[in-house]
């Protein structure tokens, strides 16, 4: 069985928190899939990957691709650490859209 | 040029956290913890306050797009409450010994590109805000909040992370009252938009990656712990943000995916 430490267990609380938030309006059914998605990240319960489970796909991608960005020196919104404010949004050019469009179309 | 500072620190010992100006307890601390726990709240200090632009920059888009008048008084009072929350920050700092002046960080105006329809430029706006970044903010803050040293720095999180959630909820709301009138071509192009917003959300938050894994101690007094920041943002934006736009009938997933291309291409 898996131990849940403190920083694992306070990890768990924050997804749970955001989880809630993007809830907002959701029927019964979509919360509990929303809930499910928030158990398979909990480290005592085995992982739903194998399951299909939502969302999984997605952080196995961006594992792939986290070493190319841990030795790039990349800025955050201050040029140091990543903050809590949000930063400006994107600024998308049209010909970046109409590529994106067909890539997604594809 | 160089940036223009922000200096919070008269207002900070005029109304210090704790009473008669007294200093947070970081005995337990090692010089190198209490100097990134400053670190990361002046940091903190300086980003909140920049954000309030980026609540304003809001409001007109909301205006042009006719949404109603209640929800442009919620963003007016979020400009108000980033401000706040950086007040707050500079009273932990000065609390915790540091000095509240920082260089602001680059304040680039609030735009999206420029799509013909003003409610597509609404949602392009809260899809990275309030969708994205607050909603992480959310799990950041609250993740924070558990491990806070004491009652003083968790009323602080606790104050803030109630208004993260009121930012993140904001966005998620407006997509479920103006999506349903999307059209195919507009939601189209918001998927296509949601490319450009993921590769930027993995480039702001990627310092996480940079920086070293603190004790839980040094956690508890906001020292950064970027390895559970990181896994807090990986694992909100993929079991949080992603599905939660893809219920909305927006290609998350497939965008996330191009993203990842896009950055390895710019790399």
């Amino acid at each position: 069985m898996n131990v849940i430490n403190s920083r694992d267990r306070a990890v768990l609380r924050g997804l749970r928190a955001a989880a809630q938030v993007a809830a907002v309006g959701l029927t019964v059914a979509g919360a509990i899939s929303i809930a499910r998605v928030v158990h398979a990240a909990d480290p005592a319960v085995p992982s739903q990957a194998s399951a299909g489970g939502q969302g999984v796909d997605a952080e196995a991608a961006l594992a792939g691709v986290e070493e190319r960005f841990r030795v790039r020196d990349l800025k955050g919104n201050c040029g140091c650490s990543a903050c809590w404010g949000p930063p400006a949004p994107p600024v998308v050019s049209e010909r970046d859209l109409t590529k994106w469009l067909e890539e997604l179309q594809s | 040029m160089s940036a223009p500072e922000l200096d919070l620190q008269a207002f900070a010992e005029k109304h210090p956290l704790l009473e008669r100006g007294a200093r947070l307890a970081t005995d337990e601390l090692t010089e190198q913890e209490l100097a990134a726990a400053r670190r990361n709240w002046r940091e903190r200090m300086a980003s909140e306050y920049a954000s309030a632009r980026v609540f304003a920059g809001l409001v007109p888009l909301l205006m042009k797009a006719g949404v109603n008048h209640e929800r442009v008084a919620d963003v007016t009072s979020m400009i108000e409450e980033e401000i706040m929350h950086s007040r707050l920050c500079a009273r932990v700092l000065v609390a915790l010994g540091g000095s509240a002046r920082a260089p602001l960080p680059p304040l680039e105006p609030v735009a999206t590109g420029d799509p013909a329809d003003p409610v597509e430029a609404v949602l392009r706006a809260v899809l990275s805000i309030s969708c994205s970044s607050e909603t992480v903010a959310v799990a950041l803050v609250e993740c924070e909040r558990q491990r806070a040293a004491n009652s003083v720095l968790r009323d602080v999180l606790s104050q803030i992370l109630s208004d993260e959630v009121g930012h993140a909820r904001f966005g998620w709301c407006l997509l479920d009252e103006l999506g349903p009138s999307l059209s195919p071509a507009a939601r189209a192009r918001l998927s296509a938009y949601l490319v450009g917003c993921f590769a930027h959300q993995i480039r702001f938050h990627s310092p996480f990656l940079g920086l070293d894994r603190t004790s839980e101690r040094g956690a508890s007094f906001g020292a950064p712990d970027g390895e559970a920041s990181w896994a807090i943002f990986v694992q909100t934006l993929s079991r949080v943000t992603i599905p939660g736009l893809e219920r909305h009938g927006l290609r998350a997933e497939r965008a996330f995916r191009c993203a990842l291309r896009e950055l390895e291409r710019a790399a």
